[in-house]
């Protein structure tokens, strides 16, 4: 009991402070993965052969676009992003610098995660709209979004999630977090209290996230009631 | 008034998206030509893969025919493009086989979606919206989801939602093919009263003699692509003359029987024909 006391007196703060750090670079990547994402999807989706607005040639740049920007390993992506991300927001440090290469790591797989909740909208659907004179953007926002949001709830929680894997290696920029924290003192300063401190959090977050998620994504879903 | 005036519908690939069947893949519909009247409960009929769905999808260009012409009122459509194209399916209802409801729109929300489509004020949707559950009888129903509701009702609520643009003419895909002997009863007669009372020319399509025998003034029967013939309902199920009408008669007379057994009985089948 008292050494769990004195190893929260000493690493309580590092931890608190790694928890908010893979918090805040894990969320506002979410939201921005997605500010991009969604369009990235949409279009896909709808550029596709059998789309709304057939257009082959530019649906397989696009698609080759996605596959690559999936395929690079994430922390080679944070090394080489380093010009674009300072550009961007004016260090490649912290955890400002981890943000951007966390969201360019993600667009594409968000893109690739809402192509899919589209495609499980019924096409039955799509043709009803049609027959009632929707253009293509009305179907898009009033039938494909709309009937794919439990769907793509569920996909924000993995991406999130997926994110949350990526963070840990933002410490290679010195943005933090618990991976960070994980690696450093488990792996580098062999002190295994910390380092499992730092998973256990990891665990119980993830869980956490994913809880909520399916919570939310059944309880926005009108199908079986 | 619509005319139809040779039209031919082919597919690339037998990969295609026709939902008839692989048969008619390549010619879905071939030389087709018919006239519907204003007030028309017009059928048309045929088994699967005759080219029925192509044939109404051609009639609000869901599906652009290869050649021929349609003309609605005067005016040929099948040259139609962008917001005139968009205009023409505004102006025509459509019902589908398993119903198409939005899973995620409560039944008013349904129903006000088409009007939504038409950039309509909200309090004129809802007020529209309520007006017609009133007419097809499941005005209590409007907080519910599709989920919640028998096929009945949710084709009822798709009846609405089709009504919504005050069409002049309803398209109706195997509408009541989903749904069983006493249910469809109740939607051949929502849909005759529609007919008589707000003067909607409905199009069936179906592959039973005996939905187009029970509310259809005229049919055309499609075998492969093609029209084999055409003419008052009476007609036509007294004399057929073509073998497909026949085998239509045959499969029906089949299907009632196997229906009237397995369901209630011979009352079944003499409250439907």
């Amino acid at each position: 009991m008292e050494a769990l006391q004195t190893f929260f007196e000493n690493y309580g703060a590092l931890l608190g402070r790694g928890t908010l750090d893979t918090l805040l670079m894990t969320s506002i990547s979410t939201v921005f993965a997605y500010v991009l994402g969604i369009p990235l999807g949409i279009l896909v989706t709808l550029t596709a052969p059998q789309g709304l607005w057939p257009h082959p040639v530019f649906n397989t740049v696009l698609g080759w676009i996605l596959n690559i920007g999936r395929s690079i390993p994430f922390i080679i992506l944070l090394v080489a992003l380093i010009p674009l991300t300072r550009f961007l927001v004016g260090t490649a440090l912290g955890v400002a610098g981890a943000i951007v290469p966390l969201v360019f790591a993600a667009a594409p797989f968000v893109g690739r995660m809402v192509e899919q909740s589209l495609a499980e909208v019924d096409g039955g659907l799509t043709e009803a709209a049609q027959s009632f004179g929707a253009s293509i953007g009305q179907i898009v926002y009033k039938v494909l979004l709309k009937e794919s949001v439990p769907s793509l709830i569920r996909g924000a929680a993995i991406t999130f999630i997926t994110l949350f894997g990526y963070s840990a290696m933002a410490g290679t920029v010195g943005a933090g977090g618990l991976g960070d924290i994980a690696i450093r003192y488990g792996y580098q300063r062999y002190q295994d209290d910390v380092m499992i401190a730092a998973v256990l959090l990891c665990i119980v977050l993830v869980q956490i996230v994913q809880s909520i998620g399916d919570l939310a994504a059944r309880k926005i879903d009108k199908r079986n009631r | 008034m619509i005319q139809i005036e040779h039209l031919s519908k082919s597919f690339d690939s037998p990969a295609s998206r026709n939902r008839d069947s692989a048969m008619s893949c390549h010619h879905a519909l071939q030389d087709v030509s018919l006239t519907i009247d204003d007030g028309d409960i017009f059928g048309i009929i045929g088994s699967s893969g005759a080219g029925k769905s192509t044939l109404v999808r051609c009639i609000n260009l869901l599906e652009r025919p290869t050649s021929g012409h349609i003309y609605v009122d005067g005016n040929e459509i099948t040259r139609y493009r962008g917001r005139q194209l968009l205009q023409l399916r505004a102006s025509m209802g459509m019902i589908f086989q398993h119903f198409s409801l939005f899973a995620q729109r409560s039944v008013l929300r349904n129903v006000t979606f088409p009007l939504e489509i038409q950039h309509e004020p909200r309090r004129t949707c809802d007020s529209r919206a309520r007006e017609l559950l009133q007419l097809v009888g499941i005005a209590e129903k409007e907080e519910a989801y599709p989920s919640q509701l028998s096929g009945g009702q949710q084709q009822r609520v798709a009846i609405a939602r089709a009504l919504a643009n005050k069409p002049r003419v309803m398209l109706c895909d195997e509408a009541t093919s989903a749904l069983d002997t006493a249910t469809t009863v109740s939607i051949l007669r929502l849909l005759r009263s529609i007919n008589v009372e707000l003067g909607v020319t409905i199009i069936i399509i179906t592959h039973s003699l005996a939905v187009t025998e029970r509310i259809c003034n005229k049919i055309a029967v499609l075998d492969k692509g093609r029209l084999v013939e055409q003419g008052p309902t009476r007609e036509i199920l007294q004399n057929p003359q073509s073998q497909a009408t026949r085998e239509l008669l045959v499969a029906d007379t089949v299907a009632a029987f196997h229906g009237a057994e397995a369901a209630v009985g011979p009352a079944c089948k003499g409250a439907f024909l």
